[in-house]
């Protein structure tokens, strides 16, 4: 991952992440293969792990120790209802955010 | 909660085995940092995250990955960067443990020097006995930041620690010597013994009262 692109993604991964644990609970790898698989291949357990623990802190995610299919107890990550509104404020700021950035490309086309 | 920290515990031992040996050498360190700091956090929510943390990154070894790969950082650094939004231990906790070994130590430096056998009386420097309690906090204090900042290197952690010790114990001597018989009190030997009989009831209750309380 370039810094700029690191840089890039600061903020918007947080609402990634968010969207991933809405279609599904999931645990902390198969949310990391998740976003691996949607194009952020760069994306490490460094990063994510701390998110979690920060979504989950504010009340956006709840989790559950529960046995897996593989046997051993797993952490899993369900979205809150505030973590459905925290969602769909992120996805109304980064379609904002979007729309301007375009802007400002066709103004500078 | 204490019976799944338990069932967490050995399973993190089980899982580990598994690992490969650049990826044990990895955990031990994250492992170790986080132990290191348990005593500031809420330690069953450590040990899960321990536990969970183990878990994907044996899926991640399966799948071809190392550690350090899947983390994208070294151990020391992963470890931090959990801490860093982990919740904290209670301060009323941290203040509980302070206090035990305080009083702890009030009581056992009381209770070793009473002479069971003599009909001498007990005699202590009361300025001895609360500058031992203190360079005794001290150093607690010292080893424990200690520790923290010399994860990961060992040799250099037991030589810095020991040295310490020989100070400490040398510190411990030095008071002795020049202030024993500073502000001294003196105790007739009965009257020692049965306070001593007294202080080991009430500290055998508080300290059971005090483990029952934390666990």
């Amino acid at each position: 991952m370039t810094i700029r692109e690191s840089q890039m993604l600061k903020g918007i991964l947080d609402g990634c992440v968010l969207r991933v644990i809405a279609s599904g609970e999931v645990y902390g790898y198969e949310l990391i293969q998740k976003l691996k698989n949607a194009g952020f291949e760069s994306v490490v357990g460094g990063t994510i792990y701390p998110i979690l623990q920060k979504l989950e802190k504010n009340g956006d995610v709840s989790s559950v120790m529960k046995k897996s299919a593989e046997g051993p107890d797993r952490k899993y990550f369900q979205i809150t209802e505030q973590g459905q509104a925290t969602l769909q404020e992120f996805r109304e700021d980064f379609e904002k955010l979007v729309d301007k950035v375009e802007t400002i490309w066709r103004k500078d086309k | 909660m204490s019976d799944k920290k338990e069932k967490y515990r050995q399973q993190i031992l089980e899982i580990q085995e598994k690992l490969n040996a650049e990826n044990r050498v990895y955990f031990d360190k994250f492992y170790e940092t986080m132990g290191v700091n348990m005593l500031a956090y809420k330690e069953e929510i450590m040990v899960e995250t321990v536990y969970t943390l183990l878990l994907d990154l044996l899926d991640a070894q399966y799948g071809g990955e190392t550690a350090s790969a899947y983390f994208g950082m070294d151990a020391v650094d992963m470890a931090k960067k959990m801490l860093e939004k982990m919740q904290r231990e209670n301060p009323r906790y941290m203040l509980k443990v302070a206090a035990f070994i305080m009083v702890s130590g009030l009581f056992w430096s009381y209770f070793s020097e009473i002479k069971w056998f003599s009909a001498k009386p007990y005699q202590f420097s009361w300025v001895v006995y609360l500058l031992d309690i203190v360079i005794y906090l001290i150093f607690a204090v010292l080893f424990y930041r200690i520790m923290q900042l010399l994860i990961g290197r060992k040799i250099l952690s037991y030589v810095i620690l020991w040295l310490m010790l020989c100070l400490m114990i040398g510190t411990f001597v030095l008071i002795s010597l020049f202030l024993k018989d500073f502000q001294a009190i003196a105790v007739p030997a009965l009257t020692s013994k049965v306070i001593g009989c007294i202080l080991l009831v009430i500290y055998g209750i508080g300290a059971f009262a005090w483990y029952r309380d934390m666990k």
